[in-house]
């Protein structure tokens, strides 16, 4: 029976994503630049569906939870509180970006830093920024699809890596940005009606939310408290955390391309407030999915643990909608994040005043891509602490991004320089050829401090003046 | 008024995440959920509240 209602399921998502890459090639008419931002604009219901279904993807439904069953309650400040939060970076960064792309013709971060720092520096740093550490982002998706799936079919996890990674790059080459908003919107209904669907159907296998708390506290007590069973959950983890998810929207491109691709300023506070409230909904159930999974499925490894609390403990309908949603929600993220590389490394590529041209940078991507996959097998971290890693990376460069909006004077290269340092001492502690601790102070809070220190230092010097709105 | 927002969320942020709240002994609460839990779940709609509000009072000019 869960065969039968995944393939009608996967056929009828498979047609829809066909549908959808049709209608979006149509309407881009072969102009890259339309491709590349869906320019001409989108509503804001359908971009704020996207933004919210790109964040919130394999790492919601898979990671969350699990690092709830491991970690406690103190998971919720983690990623909770801070991707509500959220919504006021979304508003405050999305204004000043939004407007800056408007008075100066604009489409892209890349575009936005080459104008504002008047050196080549800074898009540089930023390309390889989101180059090297959107890879652990999209590897978390292949990672944990492809684990679900070995699973759940017997089949090697390198077989359904190689298919899942094959369909993203596919779909995100074919329709361009709208196709993939289309997608999206899709894949965050499925994500949120699954998620409530299998959080309801763990409370009822206590008898109820008291009783679920209660059980937790008899059997697990550490997980009711911060720092949690391991100790991961410190008051400086908690911090950085933090700090590198709400720096989320202005420096992880997928994101920005949605920010860009409003019709006007008008429509950010609407998206900042609907972020913020999807958060809130879709991420609620994964506290009980958790929390109860450390109780019901307490010596499962965590491939196994998704594959019975989301698929086999549940009704067939639950599960075939959790299986093709998890596909859909692999996709969406990472087909958003490959099509947004490739999209800034080609606006890197056009000089100033020339029409974008597509497709200059096929074997780039596949370089992404490659490294996205070898990633997601050698990297032995869980698919969160994957995620945060990316996170915290793309934040590090966060400061030298917000400075280049919001500053009214040309900043100098100092910020771009600083970035820069902070971006290879970071990849060397991820590596571990550095300690990620220096006299006690985690480095991420080290190098966070840094170059925010040095933004803000920049923003308030008075410098010559520059014009903050370059045509 | 903007202000004001801005130095309220910035407050509650700040004892959510401070190490005295993180640190101190957890007291069980609504539903049998641990205090830590509780307070940092109904601090989200809070700052719904106030975004939603901050939202309001923001005039963008006709482009």
């Amino acid at each position: 029976m869960l065969s039968l209602f995944v393939i009608t399921l996967g056929l009828a998502y498979a047609i829809f994503l066909g549908v959808a890459a049709n209608r979006a090639r149509k309407i881009n008419a072969g102009d890259a630049t339309e491709k590349a931002f869906a320019k001409s604009g989108m509503p804001t219901w359908l971009l704020w569906l996207s933004f919210s279904a790109t964040l919130f993807s394999t790492f919601t439904l898979l990671g969350v939870p699990n690092f709830f069953r491991t970690h406690g309650v103190a998971t919720w400040l983690f990623i909770g509180v801070t991707d509500v939060a959220m919504g006021f970076v979304v508003l405050w960064f999305g204004l000043h970006f939004r407007r800056f792309l408007r008075t100066n013709k604009l489409h892209s971060l890349t575009q936005v830093l080459r104008v504002r720092y008047r050196t080549n520096l800074a898009y540089l740093v930023y390309i390889a920024g989101i180059f090297i550490f959107l890879a652990p982002y999209v590897a978390i998706q292949i990672k944990g699809v492809s684990g679900l799936f070995s699973v759940l079919s017997g089949l090697d996890t390198w077989l359904w890596s190689v298919i899942v990674l094959a369909t993203i790059v596919v779909y995100s080459w074919v329709g361009g940005m709208r196709a993939i908003v289309y997608s999206d919107v899709v894949q965050g209904l499925i994500l949120i009606i699954v998620i409530w669907l299998v959080g309801f159907a763990v409370i009822n296998e206590f008898g109820g939310l008291t009783a679920l708390f209660d059980t937790v506290r008899a059997e697990k007590p550490e997980l009711l408290t911060a720092p949690g069973p391991v100790g991961l959950m410190s008051w400086q983890y908690i911090l950085a955390s933090f700090i590198a998810i709400l720096w989320m929207p202005a420096t992880q491109p997928q994101l920005l391309t949605r920010l860009a691709a409003t019709k006007s300023e008008r429509e950010i506070p609407l998206m900042a407030l609907g972020i913020s409230c999807f958060a809130f909904v879709i991420l609620l159930p994964t506290i009980v999915i958790g929390l109860g999974g450390a109780i019901l499925y307490a010596g499962l490894t965590p491939n196994e643990f998704f594959a019975t609390a989301l698929v086999s403990d549940r009704a067939p309908l639950i599960g075939a909608l959790a299986i093709v949603g998890l596909l859909a929600a692999a996709m969406s993220t990472a087909d958003s994040q490959l099509h947004s590389l490739s999209t800034e490394i080609d606006v890197a590529l056009t000089p100033p005043g020339k029409s974008l041209k597509a497709k200059r940078t096929s074997l780039l991507v596949a370089v992404f891509a490659v490294l996205s996959f070898a990633v997601s097998f050698l990297e032995a971290r869980e698919i969160v602490s994957l995620a945060r890693v990316s996170f915290a990376g793309t934040a590090i460069i966060g400061p030298m991004i917000i400075l280049s909006v919001s500053s009214v004077r040309v900043p100098s290269i100092i910020c771009p320089l600083i970035s820069l340092a902070a971006l290879c001492i970071f990849l060397l502690s991820v590596l571990t050829v550095i300690p990620n601790q220096f006299g006690g102070v985690r480095l991420d809070l080290i190098l966070f401090a840094t170059t925010g220190a040095a933004a803000l230092i920049e923003w308030g010097l008075k410098r010559e003046p520059g014009k903050a709105a370059v045509s | 008024m903007k202000i004001i927002y801005a130095a309220i969320v910035v407050s509650l942020i700040a004892i959510i995440y401070s190490p005295t709240f993180l640190l101190q002994p957890d007291i069980p609460s609504l539903l049998s959920a641990p205090r830590l839990l509780v307070v940092s779940v109904v601090l989200c709609p809070v700052l719904i509240a106030i975004l939603y509000m901050l939202k309001r009072s923001i005039t963008l000019k006709d482009e």
